[in-house]
């Protein structure tokens, strides 16, 4: 889901203007779960799992949350979107705020099908 | 972003079952070859895989059930969601991709052709070689296709070029830890 999303024509393009895309594949990649557990250490999480670094390998942000930790994984639920969208308002360098709110709204568009109705 | 391609390797699959249907289902066969097999290398291409190619007919009882176990038996299946981006093409329309890559007996379906993601040929198979009788033999098409598998890459390898390339170019590196599951 999280690679979908992050090929779709409208996203693809703008986030290519800030930032290096790379997928380890933990199963199929040697060395790829001891790399994983050495960037995440102790938190929380299962896969996806996402951080941003600097070109220096200095962590900005991951994919757990800042309340409570957890892992949004592939974002799909509002609060998981919210966090991912902080994490590239956090990091980004070109991306102009217009833009941000394209990939936003595009995510909120994909994320439909898989969001849990809100409890009531 | 920029993606940091992993240079290719192949794949893996097969395995044999007799499965007495009647009537097989027909099998989902594309009508374009040439932008199925080009969709297929550029999924593969991204994620260090093999392509494979699946030559079909409609009502051909073992095309039905080469679909079928590809589905549905679980090391194979496993073995192709890792391994391999698959293109199902009508051995008819795809006469031409078929030819051009030295495969005319690809017309003996199912047959199986394997390639790199920069479309050098690994492995062409037809149905006698992995067919027994008149059933799949899928744990010799599993044997097939592991030994075209890609060689593995290193994660740590692939983290420094994409580190490389972010200070090449002042970005940042976005990085994400998944698995084909």
């Amino acid at each position: 889901m999280l690679e979908e999303f992050l090929g779709r024509p409208k996203v693809a393009p703008l986030l290519a203007k800030d930032y290096v895309d790379v997928m380890i594949d933990t199963d199929r990649m040697t060395g790829g779960k001891e790399v994983m557990e050495r960037l995440k250490g102790e938190r929380s999480g299962g896969l996806p799992w996402m951080i941003v670094l600097d070109a220096d390998g200095k962590e900005l942000i991951t994919s757990n949350l800042e309340e409570g930790g957890g892992n949004i994984g592939a974002p799909a639920q509002p609060n998981e979107i919210a966090h991912y969208m902080t994490m590239l308002r956090r990091t980004k360098q070109h991306l102009t705020d217009d833009e941000l709110a394209v990939i936003e709204a595009d995510l909120n568009e994909f994320a439909k099908p898989y969001q849990r109705p809100a409890r009531k | 972003m920029i993606k940091v391609r992993p240079s290719p390797v192949v794949a893996v699959l097969c395995a044999g079952f007799a499965m007495a249907q009647d009537k097989p289902a027909p099998t989902p066969v594309t009508k374009s070859p040439q932008a199925a097999i080009a969709a297929a290398m550029a999924k593969a291409k991204a994620h260090n895989k093999c392509v494979l190619v699946v030559f079909e007919q409609q009502d051909n009882k073992l095309c039905a059930e080469l679909a079928k176990t590809m589905k549905a038996h679980r090391d194979l299946s496993t073995l192709l969601r890792y391994e391999f981006d698959v293109a199902t093409v009508d051995a008819t329309a795809a006469a031409d991709e078929a030819k051009a890559r030295d495969f005319t007996a690809a017309k003996e379906v199912p047959a199986l052709l394997v390639l790199s993601a920069d479309d050098k040929v690994l492995g062409k198979f037809t149905a006698k070689d992995f067919v027994e009788g008149d059933a799949l033999n899928t744990a010799s098409l599993i044997a097939k296709l592991k030994e075209l598998k890609s060689a593995p890459l290193d994660a740590e390898k692939v983290l420094a070029e994409g580190l490389s390339t972010a200070k090449k170019t002042n970005f940042r590196v976005f990085l994400r830890f998944d698995a084909p599951w």
